[in-house]
Formats: structure tokens, sequence, C-alpha cells
């Protein structure tokens, strides 16, 4: 099958990324996802759970895109399949040119390390390794060596202001800086896609309010393309679209306009919309 | 739903964790009642053992009692460490720590009492098919018979009584002290960055560097220094593994490694504090069962090479011209071939009954032609080809030349010069000395003055002596060389049976000295063997039991591994590398342990013989061990593989 779109999209590389002189692109569509569905059990038995029905949207490059929604919408069934922990029951769902939906067990974990970065709501760190190894670790384990990849961390870890603590182990920081480290893991392999799965649920008012600043910093200086998915209002306030999902489908989509507390006031009457009397997740 | 009721639901559920302690302690009795039942058995009580070797073993019960206290106390901490978060909450849900305390303590006498008389029954069980296998291995039958001595009961109905007792207590009243915040948080809080300290990883091997050179300087004075040498090689080895391993571990870690490599190298050093002293009891185990097992066969390998140097022959004939013995080489023969031994040489030499006078000693003497004496020792070197060391060759001989063979080397004579004298013939000849052995020793008294001292005279010399002296001063001996020559208990015993008493002696052989040496040993080679499974079942299962006791810890850190994308499969490796290495490492060290031990023993020997006859059993006893740990390895790696859901 052809790609809906092109394949050949220019990815920034190391210099660019963090120069940030990367000349203006043509939006392109990075994640496509068409008719995604995911039913969870079996298909024949009335009890079948339809957790994703028909879902489509698109994810543009460089766009910071959120996605909001009651819980049981489907958030996580989505966020999992895009991660490639879970196979969709039909539809596509491409990414760079590539399907998803048809990779095979180890070729998708290869792909995911190298076209995805993840950002946990439990920071999901390794306790026996120092910040700086654990942000080294994807491009390790992608059988990079030597200084390259040190050069590569210090330069993350510069950017996201947690250079002093590269030897520091997650459990001699703070929840804050745990974060930032794993946002630094997620984005050090320059992966196509930044997926985020309620990155500040754990984290206090002051280190969300830095965690997303830092956020908007790397999509507008940096071109990164995120994908948050969030039921935080406040959070989503920082991106610049919002998809809302209920019942396993694209609910309706809020373009940011104007400033952050002018859409932060349209996301919560979106909301009130979407739950009707239901109150959020 | 009543407190209790809430308990003990809480603890059924929990029975998952609870089996692998329960298991770790029934085999702590297991093992503790196996050794009692042994060492308590009349058969080991009264049987042949040196003094060293019964020290050896109370030491050993003690080793073996401490094993035990050790894995209970080690995997019952482990246990509780994984249900801290459960007492926590339990404590802010209003619980009180003492309540906490009590539920401990019940379950941990609960537990010992059914771990003590599982383990008991267990244990007795195993003894027995335990003696069954080891005779049918060491293949001296009846050496030990099976009882079940009654102290078995009541030693380790008792000992473990107390154990659990002060284990209990002491558990309950730590969890008790700890703050629901320690609790809850568990292992996070109290995980501190892997550290080493130079002065200590010093004193690790200035430790065991003092302990190889005791070793090694004062051999002779082993009895004293044995146990400074074994305290000291136990805390080096300790700061090894707790001190020098995380700073080996630091070296590895440099920036840029792969990330598989990083990942067993960062997950080791945090959790070698909590694997040190497990390592250690384990490299200690393995250095005892291979410093046992290579003493004792090493020892006996020794007293048997000895042995077929003093009797080289694996049948040796002798018959009279004038009276022969009611036994003919063609018996021998036939009754070889009745019991399927093959032969591999059968050597037929003629000699002569004389005197030699020499100095001032006079000695029968057997006279024999350079050509019968050549044939002989190539018979025998083509058996016992490690003879070849320290024999003495025969040159070409002029009529006025002979060699002399003495075959004990301690009594090697000064003169150069004897007088041989036959019936009524004498002559005087220059003698060159050596030692070769020709002849099996005699045991008991052989007539007409045949003797183990050879006289070699040239062949045409022979020929003129031989046709000159009476038939009664000559003699026929048959040497019959066998390949399978240990199996020939039954032959010798048939053509025994042909013998008059007074002919007895006319017949030696290889194999009867050599049963006698194991049987001799045997109670010793029973105990060295005994002790040596039971140590390397302990040394196996607390690795075992310590690996399966982190499954939690380790379920969280994979599950974070695949998030971030990383494949089973790599996991899968990853903790194959790492098992290799918890595995390997104290065996090698052991290895290393056991080496010095047995150089030690070797030194007291101070003979070429003793430190080939060591060796060459100690390399087999390492190599065997290693394919035994290398199975305790395989199936500890794919049961975890299995039990993470990681296998292929």
């Amino acid at each position: 099958m052809q790609a809906p779109f092109n394949q050949n999209a220019i990815i920034p590389d190391a210099q660019s990324f963090l120069s940030g002189s990367l000349q203006p692109q043509p939006a392109e569509i990075i994640l496509h996802i068409q008719n995604l569905s995911k039913i969870y059990g079996n298909k024949r038995n009335v009890n079948a759970t339809r957790a994703l029905n028909e879902m489509s949207f698109d994810v543009r490059q460089h766009e910071f895109i959120s996605i909001m929604g009651p819980s049981g919408s489907g958030k996580t069934t989505l966020l999992n399949l895009l991660a490639g922990l879970d196979r969709p029951t039909s539809g596509e769902l491409w990414l760079q040119g590539q399907n998803m939906a048809r990779l095979k067990g180890s070729e998708m974990a290869l792909f995911r390390r190298r076209n995805l970065g993840f950002v946990f709501q439990d920071y999901n760190l390794l306790d026996t390794l120092t910040l700086g190894e654990n942000i080294a670790l994807p491009l390790s384990l992608d059988r990079q060596r030597g200084k390259a990849i040190s050069q590569r961390v210090t330069e993350v870890m510069q950017f996201l202001g947690i250079s002093e603590y590269r030897s520091r182990y997650p459990y001699e920081v703070s929840g804050g800086q745990q974060q930032r480290a794993a946002v630094a893991r997620a984005v050090v392999h320059l992966p196509r896609l930044l997926l985020a799965d309620e990155p500040t649920g754990n984290l206090d008012s002051a280190s969300a309010r830095a965690l997303l600043e830092l956020f908007q910093k790397l999509n507008e200086q940096q071109q990164a393309t995120i994908l948050m998915v969030t039921h935080d209002p406040f959070s989503a306030s920082y991106s610049q679209r919002i998809v809302f999902i209920k019942d396993g489908s694209v609910f309706n989509k809020l373009q940011r306009t104007g400033t952050q507390q002018q859409f932060f006031q349209s996301i919560l009457n979106r909301l009130a919309q979407l739950e009707g009397t239901h109150e959020l997740a | 739903m009543s407190w209790r009721e809430l308990v003990t639901k809480n603890m059924l559920r929990n029975l998952r964790r609870y089996i692998g302690y329960l298991l770790a302690a029934v085999l702590a009795v297991t093992v503790f009642t196996m050794f009692t039942a042994f060492v308590d058995n009349p058969d080991v009580r009264n049987g042949h053992m040196t003094t060293a070797a019964s020290q050896l073993l109370i030491v050993f019960r003690v080793f073996v009692a401490l094993f035990a206290i050790f894995f209970i106390f080690y995997f019952h901490a482990a246990l509780i460490r994984a249900r801290n978060k459960e007492f926590g909450l339990l404590l802010t849900l209003g619980v009180t720590p003492r309540q906490i305390g009590r539920l401990i303590f019940y379950e941990s006498i609960l537990m010992g009492l059914l771990a003590i008389v599982v383990g008991i029954v267990v244990g007795i069980g195993c003894s027995y098919f335990f003696l069954l296998a080891m005779e049918a291995i060491l293949s001296i039958p009846g050496a030990i018979s099976f009882t079940v001595p009654i102290t078995t009961f009541s030693v380790t109905t008792i000992f473990f009584g107390i154990i659990f007792l002060l284990e209990a207590s002491w558990i309950s009243l730590h969890v008790t002290r700890r703050t629901p915040r320690v609790l809850l948080l568990g292992a996070r809080v109290q995980q501190k960055p892997p550290r080493a300290s130079w002065i200590l990883v010093l004193l690790g091997l200035i430790c065991v560097g003092a302990a190889y050179d005791m070793a090694l300087q004062y051999s002779f004075a082993i009895l004293i220094t044995m146990i400074p040498i074994i305290g000291l090689t136990i805390i080096g080895t300790y700061f090894l593994f707790s001190q020098c391993s995380v700073m080996i571990l630091k070296r590895l870690r440099q920036p840029g490694i792969s990330g598989a490599r990083l990942l067993i190298v960062a997950r080791l050093a945090h959790r070698m504090r909590d694997y040190a002293r497990m390592l250690t009891v384990v490299t200690v185990l393995n250095a005892i069962v291979l410093t046992g097992m290579g003493a004792v066969f090493g020892v006996l390998n020794l007293i048997q090479t000895q042995a077929t140097l003093i009797e080289p022959f694996s049948l040796q004939l002798s018959t009279n011209a004038s009276h022969p013995p009611s036994l003919t080489p063609g018996q021998v023969q036939r009754e070889l071939a009745k019991q399927h031994l093959n032969l591999q040489s059968l050597v037929s030499t003629s000699l002569v009954a004389g005197i030699a006078s020499g100095g001032d000693q006079t000695r029968p003497v057997s006279i024999m032609s350079l050509s019968s004496f050549l044939q002989l020792q190539q018979a025998e070197r083509q058996l016992h080809p490690e003879i070849v060391q320290n024999q003495t060759n025969a040159t070409a001989l002029s009529d006025e030349n002979a060699h002399l063979f003495i075959p004990y080397p301690e009594h090697a004579p000064l003169f150069k010069q004897i007088q041989l004298r036959v019936g009524k013939v004498k002559q005087m000849l220059q003698v060159d000395v050596g030692d070769t052995r020709v002849f099996n020793q005699y045991h008991g008294e052989i007539d007409n003055g045949l003797s183990e001292i050879v006289v070699v005279i040239s062949d045409r010399h022979y020929a003129t002596l031989a046709r000159s002296v009476p038939l009664d001063h000559r003699w026929q001996i048959y040497s019959f060389e066998l390949p399978e020559w240990q199996k020939s208990v039954p032959v010798v015993q048939a053509l025994r049976s042909h013998l008059s008493d007074a002919q007895q002696s006319f017949l030696t052989d290889t194999v009867t000295a050599n049963v006698g040496i194991e049987q001799f040993l045997s109670v010793m080679l029973f105990a060295d063997f005994f002790v040596s499974c039971l140590f390397f079942l302990a040394a196996g299962s607390a690795l075992y039991f310590k690996l399966f006791s982190q499954q939690e810890e380790d379920q969280r850190q994979f599950h974070a591994l695949e998030r971030i994308g990383m494949q089973k499969r790599e996991i899968g490796s990853l903790l194959s590398r790492e098992f290799l290495l918890l595995f390997f490492i104290p065996v090698i060290l052991g290895i290393i342990h056991s080496s010095v031990a047995l150089l030690d023993l070797i030194n007291l020997f101070n003979d070429v013989y003793a430190a080939i006859a060591i060796g060459k059993v100690f390399g087999i006893i390492c190599v065997i061990y290693m394919a035994c740990f290398a199975v305790y390895f395989w199936f500890s790696r794919v049961t975890y593989l299995r039990r993470m859901q990681l296998a292929a």
C-alpha cells in the first residue's frame, strides 16, 4: 500500500535540532490515524468492549497537540497502540510512512525505539542508572558508542537545565528533575514524535508548569512534534491544538487562538459540552 | 470482616511469595538433617578416619549450622522487605505496630514449624537415596548402612526450634520499629549509590594475600594456621565482593558502553552490597567442596599411583624350576579369558637366585639377563607411563660389569663392587646402582631366597651362569599386564584359590593393595563426597533463591525497559549474562582458593608425584564441578525467564 503522504520527510539532524537553525518546512503529516478500532474481548462476544471506534485524525510536523477525554474514552488504548504495546483490531496507523499496525514484534520494538520518544506519568527511570545513563540508554541500546553519545547527552541535559544532576541517581533528585530527565531520555535520539502520557500527573503545580514550558520550548525552539495525553485542561492549554475524544472516537477539535488564558477558557467550555453533567476523569 | 480474618486472608493470598522462603527454610533443615544423620551414623563414627578428617567433620558441622542460620535469616529478610509496603499500608490504616509485630511473629513460627517437619522428612528420605547413589558412584557397597540415629530428630528439632524462635523475634521487632514512611517507600528510600572504599578494597586484598601467604609459607603448621587462614579468606572474599567488585564495575561503567553492558554493570553495582554476603557464602562452599574433593581424591590417587609403583605388574607369578606351584601361566590366561579381561603383555623371564655381598651387607638377589630386564621394563612402562620419570635404565654390559637394582631409593648402597655367589660359583662384579623395580613387592616370606633386588648381567654371561646352577636355584617369572587391572579382583581371587597358603606369595598383583586402600579410606571418601554434594546443593540453592527473591523488582525494571522499546529477547540475554556472572564468579574464585589450599597440601608431601597426582585429580574435579554448576545455571535461567515471561 502506498503511504498517503511523503515518506521522505525532512528529519532534523542533531546539529539543527539544538541550534534551531532548521529552515521552516511546509507542515507535513507525521502521524496519520485512519478508522482505528480496538475491540477487547471476542468479536462475537456481546460483552466485547469497543475501546476505539473508527478513530481518525492527523498530527503535523512541529505540532504540539493534546488529546483530551473523560476516563473510558480510549486515551490509554490510543497511547498503547501508538506505543506499539498493543495491536489495533482494524484501521491504519501511519507513522513516518510506516503502517505500524503491520509491524511484527521485534520490528515494532526497533521502530518504536528509533522513531518515538515517551514521557510517562511515573517517569519510568531506572533506579540503577544515573540520570546521565538513563538519558543515554536509548542511544546505547541502538549500539551507538563512544563520545558521540556523551556529547549528545550533555547537549540535551543542558537544554533541559539538568546538567548538574548528570551523575545523580533518580532516587537522589526531585520528581520535577526526574521528569525532566525522562523528557531528556525521550528526545535524546531525535524521535519523529514525542508521546507524553499525563506527564504532569505526579508533579506539584510549579514543577508541572516548568515541565509544560519545557515542552513549549522544545516545540518552538527545536521544532519537536509532541502528542500529549492529558485530562488536565491547564496542561492542555500549553498546546496548539486539542483533539477531544469520547467513546473511542473523535468528538471534536480545538485550535488555539489568542492568549493561553483565553485558550484555557475555551477548553473548559468545550469540556463542559463534552462531559455534560459528567465529571472529568 | 474482623481484623483477624483480614490478616488470614491477606496471608493466604501472599502464599506465592511465602513459597520461596518456605522452600529455602525446608532446604536448610533438609541439609542439616542429612548432615546430622550422616555424621551420627555408627558406621561413620566408628569408621576409619584420620584425626584431621574427623576434626574437619566437626568444623563442617559448624559450617552447615551457620549456613542454615544464614539461609533462614537472609531469605526471610528478603521476604519481609518485599512486603514492607503492605505493612506500611496496614500501619496507616490504624493497625498498631505491636499487632503487626505479633502477626509477623506468628507467621514466622508457623512457617518454621512447617519447615522443620517437612525438612526432617525430606532429609531422611534424601539420605536414603543419597547413600544408594553414592555407593553406586563410588563403587564401595556396604561401606555405610542406612540408619536414622535418634539424634537426627532431637538435634535438628532443638537447633531449628531455637533458630526459628530467635529469627521470628528478631524480624518482628525489626519491622515494629520501622515508621510507615520507611515501610511504604521501602527500598527506594533506603537505596544508596554504590560506593567502594579504597581502604576496604586494600583490606580485602591484604586479607586474601595474607591467607595465601600463610598457607604456602607455613604448610607444615597447617593445624595451627588453618583457622586463621579460613577466617582471613572469608573476610577477604567478602571485601572482594562488596568492595573490589564495585570498584571494578565502576571502572567498567564508562560513558558510551553498549546499553546491555551498561545495564548489567549498573544492576550488579547496585546489588553487590546485597549480593556480597551470599556470594561469599557460595564461594566458601565452593572452595570447601573443591578443596575437600581435591585433597581426598588427590591423596587417594597419589597412594594408588605409589601402589602401582610398588606393584607395577597386574599379575606376577613366580615358579621354581624344581618345585613349581600348583598354578600355571596357562591357567592364569584361561581365567583371564573367562573373565573377559584383555591381556596387554605377558613377559616370561628366567632368573637365577643368588647372594650378593657388598660393603658389609649380604643379601639374596635375583639375577637376570639384560634383555630380560629390558623386556620387563618395557612392559611396565607400557601400562604405567608415569613410571618412566624416576627409573634408571640399564645399558650394555661386559662380563665383568653388572647393574644392581635396589627398588628402595632410600637404601641406595655406596659400594661399587659386589661379590656374587650362586651355588658354589663366586664372582666379583663392578656394579652401577639403580632403583628400578621389575618385581612386585612380596607380601610375606618367599622361599629359596627369591628377591626384589635384581642383578642384571650380560646375556652371554647369564647363559653361562644359568647352565651351571642347580635346578632349585632357577626360576621362571610370568608377568602379566592388564589394561583394566582395576577390574581384576575376581580373577585374583579365583587364581589364589588354586594356591595353598604356603604358595600364596608366589602370586602378586596390583589390585589387592589398591582395593585395600580404597576400603581403608572408604568412610573418608564417603564423608567427603557427601559433604561435597550437600554443599554444592547449598551453594546452588543460595544463588537460586537469591535470584528469585528479586523477581518483583526485576519485573518493575523490565517493564520500564520494555516501555522505552527494549525487546524481550534483549532483556532475556541481559539476564542470562548476569546469571552467568553470578554463578561462575564464585566458582572461579572458589577454584583459586582451593588451588592454593592444595598447593599447601602438595608442599607437605614435597614430592613430584604428589603434585601430578593431586593436580590431575583436581583438574578433573574442577571440570565436573563447573559442569554441575552449569546445569544449575541453566535450570535457574530457564525457570527465571519463564517466570518473568521472557522465555523466547
